[in-house]
């Protein structure tokens, strides 16, 4: 028999033959999700475009990576193999499953998913959302940096409770860019290659991690960048919603009516905020000091 | 479209009403469409019974507004939705 490795993943106790780096380790139990090796990759069904290409095949659901790294996950979202072509390995194929293939797998068990980071600040779960580029991973990062603990980065998934909503603790690999990387550590290769040469790098937030689950206090949306930022404003709940949809995971998972129907929940029910980041990354920690301050204002009208 | 015409939402687009706004979203497409107080009301009135011409008609009863520019507005929104195509002629 295989070792069995058992880690906290959004959530779900996920039992693994190989161990799947940044995930929270935790003790044997019963598993909610088993990962493993597949010797052989199924048969490509179509030309891989982009990031990747999803595909059906006999029930399952197929991802294939353009390096050639296929993840496939069945129809429960119980079952995750993944198989990988030489040199590569499993550290190097997990880094697929951590993020893009997670969200997938938190949908089919029936939670929404957002590109957000989540981190606690003072207690409360804020929610950053925001597009590809938009400063989510920095801002965690930089929350981190200040000892505020991060929930999840790039993939949040959502407990629906009807007019309430949690967020799950993903995993503690947060990934910048080479120029944030360096911005906030002197050099970007000051933090590890997530991977590959041409990807990102990831910082370590194992001593600054939340795990669990944790009330949505509110969502800050992250904005495009303008010249006279950064700075926080408030955020029309249709507004919100259109951000949100903006940050659902999508075109390749298409939208379903009942996420739909939560973010509009979420829109209506949870506080939301605007962050307008600058065009220069440099004033990156201004910008955190705002959301910070803004945050702590929020609680304090709120409890008095 | 035309004052005479009735609309028809298109199959897979739903509307997510937040505080007075409208949000709609084809979920075939992944388009989506916010429409503020104003334009949350034409839709109201097109995605029921009303014609065009008759939803401009009550809300000239709602609004303070020259009929001119409120069918001009109406009927560019109406256009727009078109061209998205989260409505269709009936």
């Amino acid at each position: 028999m295989s070792a069995a490795f058992f880690h906290s993943l959004y959530g779900l106790t996920v039992e693994s033959e190989f161990p799947l780096p940044g995930a929270a380790v935790v003790p044997p139990g019963a598993a909610d999700a088993l990962v493993r090796h597949a010797p052989k990759a199924r048969p490509i069904l179509s030309p891989v475009t982009g990031l990747f290409n999803l595909t059906q095949d006999a029930g399952a659901f197929v991802f294939d990576f353009p390096d050639g790294v296929q993840v496939v996950v069945t129809s429960d979202a119980k079952r995750i193999e993944l198989s990988w072509p030489p040199p590569f390995t499993s550290d190097y194929a997990a880094t697929y499953l951590m993020n893009v293939v997670m969200s997938f797998v938190m949908r089919l068990r029936g939670h929404a998913t957002l590109h957000a980071s989540a981190v606690l600040i003072d207690g409360a779960a804020i929610v950053f959302p925001g597009v590809s580029g938009a400063g989510k991973s920095t801002i965690a990062a930089m929350l981190a940096l200040r000892g505020f603990p991060v929930i999840t980065e790039d993939v949040t998934a959502i407990v629906d409770r009807g007019t309430t909503f949690g967020v799950v603790s993903g995993h503690t690999r947060v990934r910048l860019w080479p120029d944030v990387a360096a911005l906030l550590f002197g050099s970007a290769e000051a933090l590890p290659l997530i991977a590959g040469k041409e990807w990102k790098r990831y910082f370590d937030v194992s001593d600054h991690f939340a795990h669990g689950t944790f009330d949505v206090a509110a969502i800050y949306s992250i904005d495009d960048r303008k010249p006279r930022a950064p700075r926080i404003e408030a955020l029309e709940s249709a507004d919100a919603l259109l951000d949100l949809i903006a940050a659902s995971y999508k075109p390749d998972f298409q939208m379903t009516g009942d996420e739909f129907d939560l973010l509009g929940r979420i829109a209506r029910h949870v506080p939301a905020r605007l962050v307008i980041p600058n065009v220069d990354v440099a004033t990156a920690a201004v910008m955190i000091d705002a959301i910070v301050e803004d945050v702590r204002a929020g609680r304090m009208s709120q409890t008095t | 479209m035309k004052r005479e015409d009735r609309v028809v939402v298109r199959d897979g687009v739903m509307f997510n009403r937040v505080g007075e706004e409208i949000v709609l979203l084809d979920l075939d497409s992944g388009t989506y469409f916010g429409l503020d107080t104003v334009g949350s009301r034409v839709w109201d009135l097109i995605s029921g019974d009303a014609t065009i011409g008759e939803a401009i008609d009550a809300m000239l009863e709602e609004y303070d507004v020259e009929r001119e520019v409120l069918e001009r507005d109406v009927l560019r929104l109406v256009g727009e939705l078109e061209e998205k195509k989260l409505i269709s002629g009936a």
